[in-house]
C-alpha cells in the first residue's frame, strides 16, 4: 500500500448563472498507509468535494492527487472505494448482488463475485440477509452492506462520506464503534467525513479541520491516544481538550459566520 | 482481513437493527389500510354478477325489455357454448389475436427503442418528446381514416393503427421510468467504475423496469382496443370487431354478447398473468 498525496488541490465550479465558485483551495495533505483520518468542518467547506477528488470521482481544477506513483484522475474502486451517506444501494438488486456489484463491474466471473460478496457479507455480519432486497433492511444494516460493497474490492483506501449521518443516535454509536473496530483490525486506510466532534476525535489518528468559503485546511490535529481505543478515552482530559478546541474551530466559527437573526 | 474481536459488538448491533428490519417487513406484508380480504371481495363480485344477470333475465322474460335488442343471460350462455365450435367465430378470434400480437410487438419494439433514446439523450428528448406528447393528446382514432387511405381497407391498416396507439403508451412510460431513476445510482455506478454497458443494464434497464412494464401493459391494452376499433371500420380485416358489428346488425345479439364475454375472459387471463410476471420481475419495489 502507498501514500495518498494531495498537492495544491483546488476545485472551482461554474454556476448556472456563470459565476465562478471556489469549493476548496490550497489543499495539501499526505495520508499514510493504514492511517485513519477524519475530516470535519462547517457545511459548505468542501469536505465532500475533497473526498470525491481523493477517489477520482471529481477532477480538481488545480493541483493533483497521487496514490503512490499514479495520478488519481478517474474512479478505481480497487484503489479507493466509497461509502456514501445515503447508502445508495441499488434497490433492484439483492443484498449479495449489491455487495458484488463492484467486482462484477471489474469483470469478475459470476462464481468469484458471488463467493467474494458472501465472504464480505459474513465479515459485516449479514450473511442471513444475502438474498433480501435493501428495502427490507434497516438503515444501519444497509450501511453495513454499503461497507461490505466497498471492502469487496479490497481497496487501498476507504473513503467514507458521513456514513452515519442518516442514522439515529443509538445505531450511529453502535455501528460506528463496530465499523471502526473492523477497519482497525484490517489495518485499512480510511478517510472519513463527519459532522460529529466525538466521531472525529474518537477514531482519528489525525483530524483535518476545514474552514469554509473558500474551503481550505484550517488545521491538522494529531490524536496521540493509543489505538485501539474504548469508550473510556472519551472521559480523558485529552479528549475533552480536543473537543473544546474543535468546538471553537468548527461550531463556534460557524455560529459567528451564520446569518444574524434580527429581533 | 481479519474478524478479530468484533463478533460481540457485531451481534449486538445486529440484534438492534434486526428488530427494525423485521418490523418493517411485517408492516409491508400485512394488508394496507382499507384493503379487504380477498374472499369477501370475490363474494361481492359474484353477488353483483348473479344479481344483474337475474334481473336481466327476469326483465327480458317478462318482456319488460325487448329481448330482440338486448338478449338475455341464458341465451348468451347457450350461444357461448356454440361459439366454441363455430368456425366463423374462431377464425375471427384468431384474426383479432394475430393483429393484437403483431401490433403489440411492433409497438413495444418501437416504443422501447424510442423511449430509451428519448430518456437518455437530452437533444433527442427536446426534439421528439413533444411530438409524442401531442400524439398522446389527440384522440388517436382520427388517424384511422388516414391509415385506411394509406394501407387500404386491409388488416395492415388495422395493425398500423393499433401499433400507433400502442407505441405511444410504451414510449411515455419508458421515459417516465428512466426519469424516476435517482441520479445517485449513476454516481455509485461511476464510483465503482461501471462501463457504459454495465450502466445501461444494471442501472437504466433495471431501474426503469417498473416504467417499462407499465408501458408494455398499457401498450398491450391499447393494441387490443386499436385492433377492435379498426375491425369495426374495416370489414375486410375480419376479426372480432367486424363479427360483433355484423351479428349486431343481424340481430344475433346473444352471439355478439357471447363473443364480447369471451374477449373479456381472454383479457382477464392475459392481464392476470401479466401482473404475475411483472410482480416477480419488479419484486424489489415497495408496494
Amino acid at each position: 500500500m502507498s501514500q495518498l498525496v494531495v498537492e495544491d488541490l483546488s476545485v472551482e465550479y461554474t454556476s448556472m448563472s456563470g459565476d465562478r465558485f471556489t469549493a476548496c483551495t490550497d489543499i495539501n495533505l499526505t495520508i499514510e498507509s493504514g492511517e485513519f483520518v477524519t475530516i470535519i468542518g462547517p457545511s459548505g467547506c468542501g469536505k465532500s468535494t475533497l473526498l470525491h477528488c481523493l477517489g477520482g470521482l471529481l477532477q480538481p481544477s488545480g493541483g493533483s492527487v497521487k496514490l503512490g506513483e499514479s495520478v488519481v484522475d478517474s474512479p478505481d474502486p480497487h484503489k479507493a472505494s466509497f461509502v456514501f451517506q445515503d447508502y445508495s444501494l441499488f434497490p433492484w438488486k439483492s443484498v449479495v448482488d449489491n455487495v458484488g456489484m463492484g467486482l462484477k463491474f471489474a469483470g469478475g466471473s459470476k462464481k468469484e463475485v458471488a463467493a467474494q460478496a458472501r465472504e464480505k457479507l459474513e465479515f459485516v455480519g449479514l450473511t442471513r440477509f444475502a438474498d433480501r432486497y435493501p428495502r427490507e433492511l434497516s438503515g444501519g444494516m444497509q450501511q453495513r452492506v454499503s461497507l461490505a460493497r466497498a471492502l469487496a474490492l479490497e481497496p487501498q483506501i476507504l473513503l467514507m462520506d458521513e456514513p452515519f449521518g442518516a442514522l439515529d443516535e443509538q445505531t450511529r454509536r453502535a455501528l460506528g464503534e463496530e465499523m471502526s473496530q473492523i477497519l482497525r483490525a484490517a489495518g485499512q486506510t480510511v478517510v472519513l467525513i463527519t459532522h460529529s466532534l466525538d466521531e472525529a476525535i474518537f477514531w482519528a489518528d489525525r483530524i483535518v479541520v476545514m474552514s469554509a468559503s473558500p474551503g481550505r485546511i484550517a488545521e491538522v490535529i494529531e490524536v496521540k491516544h493509543p489505538q485501539p481505543r474504548d469508550l473510556s478515552f472519551m472521559a480523558t482530559e485529552e479528549f475533552q481538550q480536543l473537543r473544546v478546541h474543535l468546538f471553537e474551530k468548527v461550531e463556534f466559527n460557524q455560529l459567528q459566520r451564520g446569518p444574524k437573526v434580527s429581533a | 482481513m481479519n474478524k478479530i474481536g468484533i463478533v460481540d459488538s457485531s451481534t449486538k448491533a445486529l440484534s438492534v437493527s434486526d428488530d427494525r428490519g423485521t418490523s418493517r417487513r411485517r408492516k409491508s406484508s400485512s394488508p394496507a389500510a382499507g384493503a379487504a380480504p380477498r374472499a369477501r371481495v370475490n363474494l361481492w363480485v359474484l353477488g353483483i354478477l348473479i344479481g344483474v344477470a337475474a334481473l336481466w333475465q327476469i326483465a327480458s322474460s317478462t318482456h319488460l325489455i325487448d329481448k330482440k335488442f338486448v338478449s338475455d343471460p341464458l341465451s348468451i350462455l347457450t350461444s357461448l357454448g356454440r361459439i366454441f365450435t363455430d368456425a366463423t367465430a374462431l377464425t375471427a378470434i384468431g384474426q383479432t389475436l394475430y393483429a393484437v400480437v403483431v401490433s403489440f410487438v411492433l409497438g413495444a419494439i418501437i416504443g422501447i427503442v424510442l423511449g430509451f433514446f428519448i430518456g437518455l439523450n437530452a437533444t433527442v428528448r427536446a426534439a421528439y418528446f413533444p411530438i409524442v406528447r401531442v400524439l398522446m393528446g389527440i384522440p388517436t382514432v382520427v388517424f384511422l381514416p388516414l391509415l385506411i387511405l394509406a394501407f387500404g381497407l386491409s388488416t395492415t391498416a388495422g395493425i398500423a393503427f393499433a401499433t400507433l396507439v400502442s407505441f405511444v403508451q410504451v414510449v411515455v412510460n419508458v421515459v417516465a421510468g428512466i426519469d424516476l431513476i435517482d441520479p445517485k445510482y449513476y454516481r455509485v455506478a461511476h464510483a465503482f467504475n461501471a462501463s457504459k454497458w454495465h450502466l445501461f443494464f444494471h442501472v437504466v434497464v433495471s431501474g426503469a423496469a417498473p416504467g417499462i412494464f407499465a408501458g408494455l401493459y398499457h401498450g398491450l391494452r391499447n393494441s387490443f382496443i386499436g385492433v377492435v376499433i379498426a375491425q369495426l371500420y374495416i370489414s375486410a380485416a375480419g376479426g372480432v370487431g367486424f363479427l360483433v358489428y355484423l351479428w349486431t346488425n343481424n340481430f344475433q345479439i346473444d352471439d355478439a354478447m357471447a363473443l364480447i364475454l369471451l374477449m373479456g375472459a381472454i383479457v382477464i387471463i392475459v392481464g392476470t398473468s401479466w401482473k404475475f410476471v411483472e410482480a416477480r420481475v419488479t419484486s424489489w419495489q415497495q408496494r
